[in-house]
């Protein structure tokens, strides 16, 4: 709760979780669910992501390959050990922090660009291996795994409904250890090696260690990440989290705002919402009469988004997040806008 | 400006709810369209996707099926996950009792989505072998030749042209994926099998594929009699161009989706004595059929010209899928005996196919409710003077 000092943060926060979990899926259809349950996922790893790249300053493109660690971490420990997932959730954490600071190695000695072209072989490898892996993934020359819906003692979690909830949940949780994180040392020790890291160093930081931890946090997202869309779909291929889907988070969290854990969500939505809201206006613009093909709508789609971003990035820098923040401000001076 | 923005973002908004409350007329049946026309496969899916919808309309055109119209709509991925889900679950909220899925990733995404939703998901030649298995896919439909089918067909053509004494020397140029790999069993395993020939190598192309010389010295140096190759996207016309350019004396066939007109064009007589199969007709056959004449004069009726993407193969394929599903829908209405026609209706009727050609353009298809997997067999084609020239009509490999 410290994280929420003013009463008014505290009550808005009490208001958000009645929405989220009474109002919510009381009152959405199961096709708004299923976009909120894609939203929390991916909000989940756009946080991770967001901590090691917005707060951290260590750029990764390996976020669909760490992705996929979890995801078959997840997969197997439910279907070789039969564990429950709550414990194959966990799990599917530690093994990718494990791997992401291995990868991280090379953060201690190249930055920047070169940063990402260690962390793009990161990508490469994991993919090659999980897809040359039979002994490890089984089942032939696929490497697709099928696992059970996730339970809760006798509750089945596969319609949209329940698995909101548990999407929900594992994403709050997430969002408040990361807020938490954040204003801790060790949040404060990302911005500083961020920031500056010589002065970082010589205040004490120990670089090595937090580049590290920054790496093992971030992974660690990302293989809850992935194991909860495995749960999500039930199945694990790793063709789900290719290069595409690195650059698909690294977007949300500059759209979103680096540095900053609402804006992840906000990214994470924007990025799943924007290409779904286009398509369903222009179609419904057919609807109405507007000439075009099916063909055309697909092209023209893509060109309203990508201009979106653009205009994003020309007039708001700072993501999302900055624009929520002006709206607050707005109303937490108004009427009297001074 | 930034009000702009913000105006724009919430009219977007506002008319995605908007469009949120369909309207529905008449006896409609659902029948949805994956496709990608910006991703990786936006060469297919550009002519493969209007084949659907153009199908589709003629039905609807004929008077739609025992008094349903069809009611179809697309959902373009870009062969992207995510946005493929979002799609699947725009298409069940609508209420869409079919989709055709694009994609080996998206499909396997997919696939117990659909049973959940009892949703009839096709799958034509995208190489997930486990949902041929009825009992754990009841949903799950594939219809023409898998992977394996259509590398059997190729070994059975060997088998019957290889006349030397000597054992016939095959190899198999692969795309590194789980669609690329999908057949290994049956490229391993058959050669033993049928005998009087052996697979002396397997040479694996990492996606995308878009160089691949080394990969044909590779073969070259094997020095095989034929070459299985089963490549996707820019690999197949690469490949048919570095053949020509050593002067390769293999046989080189392929499989579906190395097959098309994009590697005769682009190669020009470099693509002479290519072969491949495929589990429908190729373009030249179809502009002989009364379909193809039949969308032709839709086409002319509106004022429009028909489509040049009739002449690609996979405007075939798009048909056909549509095909498959309206001759489901034929025995889905027919299961429903005048009540609404649900998802499971509509696995009855997938199962109720039988001997069908889709007008002539894939061999007599049967689907039964443990067969899932249809028909096995393929037409084998050969590049001869810039065209495809029939060599071997519909015929299938052995099991393993």
């Amino acid at each position: 709760m410290a994280v929420y000092q003013l009463p008014l943060a505290r009550f808005g926060l009490v208001a958000l979780l009645v929405v989220l979990f009474g109002v919510v899926p009381l009152t959405a259809s199961d096709y708004a669910l299923s976009i909120l349950n894609l939203v929390g996922i991916a909000s989940i790893g756009a946080i991770g992501l967001n901590l090691l790249v917005g707060f951290a300053g260590q750029i990764s493109l390996g976020q669909g390959g760490f992705m996929a660690i979890g995801a078959y971490t997840a997969a197997l420990f439910a279907l070789r050990l039969e564990a429950p997932f709550w414990l194959a959730l966990p799990a599917a954490g530690f093994s990718t922090a494990v791997v992401g600071c291995l990868f991280g190695i090379p953060s201690l000695r190249v930055k920047g660009l070169y940063l990402a072209i260690a962390t793009l072989a990161a990508q490469f490898i994991i993919e090659w291996n999980l897809l040359h892996s039979g002994w490890l993934t089984g089942q032939g020359a696929q490497g697709a795994l099928v696992i059970e819906p996730a339970t809760l003692g006798s509750l089945v979690l596969d319609t949209e409904r329940r698995k909101y909830y548990l999407i929900i949940v594992v994403a709050l949780v997430a969002t408040v250890a990361a807020r938490n994180l954040a204003r801790s040392y060790i949040g404060r020790a990302f911005v500083a090696i961020r920031d500056q890291d010589i002065a970082a160093e010589t205040m004490g930081v120990n670089i090595f260690r937090y580049k590290l931890l920054a790496f093992a946090i971030s992974s660690f997202y990302a293989g809850v990440t992935g194991a909860m869309w495995a749960y999500y779909t039930q199945v694990v291929s790793y063709e789900h989290f290719l290069i595409n889907t690195s650059i698909d988070y690294l977007a949300m969290i500059i759209i979103g705002g680096l540095g900053s854990v609402p804006g992840s969500i906000l990214g994470a939505a924007f990025i799943t919402l924007m290409p779904a809201g286009i398509r369903d206006a222009l179609e419904a613009l057919k609807r109405w009469g507007m000439p075009g093909t099916l063909g055309n709508f697909a092209y023209v789609r893509e060109i309203i988004f990508g201009l979106a971003i653009v205009l994003f990035l020309i007039l708001e820098p700072e993501g999302l997040y900055r624009i929520w923040r002006r709206i607050k401000d707005y109303f937490r001076l108004w009427p009297f806008a001074y | 400006m930034k009000r702009l923005l913000v105006g724009s973002c919430v009219v977007v908004a506002v008319v995605a709810l908007v469009v949120s409350v369909g309207v529905s007329q008449g006896k409609v049946l659902k029948i949805g369209n994956f496709c990608d026309r910006l991703g990786p496969t936006q060469t297919v899916g550009v002519k493969y996707c209007p084949g659907f919808h153009d199908y589709m309309d003629l039905i609807n055109s004929r008077g739609g099926i025992e008094g349903y119209k069809i009611e179809h709509n697309e959902v373009e991925h870009g062969y992207a996950v995510p946005k493929a889900v979002e799609g699947y679950n725009k298409f069940k909220a609508e209420g869409y009792l079919a989709v055709v899925s694009y994609g080996t990733p998206i499909t396997d995404a997919l696939k117990t989505f659909a049973n959940r939703d009892k949703i009839s998901l096709l799958t034509p030649g995208f190489g997930i072998s486990d949902v041929e298995d009825a009992t754990k896919f009841p949903y799950v439909f594939v219809g023409v030749a898998s992977y394996k089918s259509q590398v059997a067909a190729i070994y059975q053509y060997i088998k019957e042209a290889w006349k030397e004494n000597r054992a016939a020397k095959i190899a198999y140029l692969f795309y590194d994926n789980p669609a690329g790999r999908d057949p290994l069993d049956y490229v391993r395993e058959l050669p033993k099998k049928l005998g009087n020939m052996e697979l002396v190598g397997e040479v694996a192309c990492p996606p995308p594929c878009a160089e691949a010389s080394s990969q044909m010295l590779q073969i070259q140096r094997l020095n095989p009699d034929f070459v299985i190759s089963h490549l996707f996207g820019k690999g197949p016309a690469l490949t048919v161009g570095e053949r020509a350019k050593l002067g390769m004396k293999a046989t080189m066939i392929s499989l579906v989706w190395g097959f098309s007109e994009d590697e005769v064009n682009v190669n020009g007589p470099a693509a002479e004595g290519y072969m491949g199969v495929n589990f429908v007709v190729m373009p030249e056959d179809l502009a002989k059929l009364p379909v193809a004449k039949d969308i032709a004069d839709m086409y002319k009726k509106g004022g429009k010209e028909p489509p040049k993407e009739m002449n690609s193969i996979y405007y075939v394929r798009g048909i056909m899928n549509a095909a498959l599903f309206t001759e489901a829908a034929k025995h889905a209405i027919k299961a429903a005996g005048g009540s609404a026609v649900t998802g499971e209706h509509f696995k009855k009727g997938m199962e109720s196919i039988k001997d069908f050609t889709g007008e002539g353009t894939i061999a007599p298809t049967t689907i039964t409710a443990t067969n899932h997997a249809g028909s096995r067999k393929v037409r084998l084609y050969k590049v001869q003077g810039g065209k495809f020239v029939l060599v071997k009509d519909w015929f299938e490999g052995p099991h393993l």
